[in-house]
């Protein structure tokens, strides 16, 4: 699942271990979730949503594949 | 109705909260982590360490009441105390341990994507201790092998738990 993680979260100046502090798992999770090759849980993917104040689906973008037709 | 807006402001505060407790959990964190100890928290290898010797001493005086070791059975305790020593200083520390109290130890481990490695890992392992365990059946219908039933079991934990390793590097490598 794409998204713009890595963006946002340059933009508060966040480092990756203080966005992992921020939701509670490990710096490699945040890692892994920026890179597109881990897909959160969703009580995960809302506290993303929380932390930069946005709603889930703005943070993130499914790939063509992922969509019901 | 719990919406992400509520859930944005409650978390504003928790996140204020979270940092202090974050910076204060880490301080407390250490390689080999603390144990819980009445109203206070003591270094976990303080209490496995001794806690070990002590344990091993146990085992290594019965065994020489027992008679292990043959015509020198003291000499044979005290070499079964020495070997188990290690062994059960990790049994404690596995048992006593405060995994919160472990440096790098997070909140939310169950969502961090180790655990998603390790789920993975133990059920690639599986899979590969019944396949290996068919092949070695089939093996031994066709071909007279004569093991004994106490080595074959150690094969089989010991093979699963070099394969859960290898796999579980591997996912971690792959990120």
């Amino acid at each position: 699942m794409q998204n713009d993680i890595p963006d946002r979260r340059r933009d508060r100046g966040w480092s990756q271990q203080q966005l992992a502090d921020l939701l509670g798992v490990s710096r490699q999770t945040v890692v892994s979730i920026e890179k597109g090759r881990f897909d959160p849980s969703l009580p995960l993917a809302f506290r993303l949503a929380a932390v930069f104040d946005c709603r889930i689906e703005e943070l993130f973008t499914p790939q063509t594949g992922d969509l019901a037709e | 109705m719990y919406s992400v807006f509520d859930m944005s402001r409650t978390f504003v505060i928790r996140k204020e909260n979270t940092e202090v407790n974050a910076s204060q959990e880490r301080a407390n964190q250490t390689r080999w982590g603390r144990v819980q100890f009445g109203d206070g928290r003591l270094p976990a290898m303080a209490v496995a360490i001794p806690a070990g010797v002590v344990l091993a001493s146990m085992t290594g005086a019965v065994a020489a009441v027992l008679g292990f070791g043959g015509d020198r059975p003291w000499l044979g305790g005290t070499v079964l105390a020495c070997t188990l020593i290690v062994p059960y200083v990790a049994l404690i520390w596995v048992l006593l341990v405060d995994r919160m109290t472990l440096k790098g130890a997070t909140d939310r481990p169950e969502e961090s994507i180790e655990n998603t490695w390790f789920r993975e890992a133990s059920s690639g392992s599986y899979f590969d201790v019944i396949a290996a365990a068919g092949v070695a059946t089939a093996i031994t219908t066709f071909v007279d092998v004569d093991v004994q039933i106490n080595l074959a079991l150690a094969a089989v934990i010991g093979f699963g738990m070099i394969s859960f390793c290898a796999r579980y590097l591997l996912i971690s490598r792959r990120g």
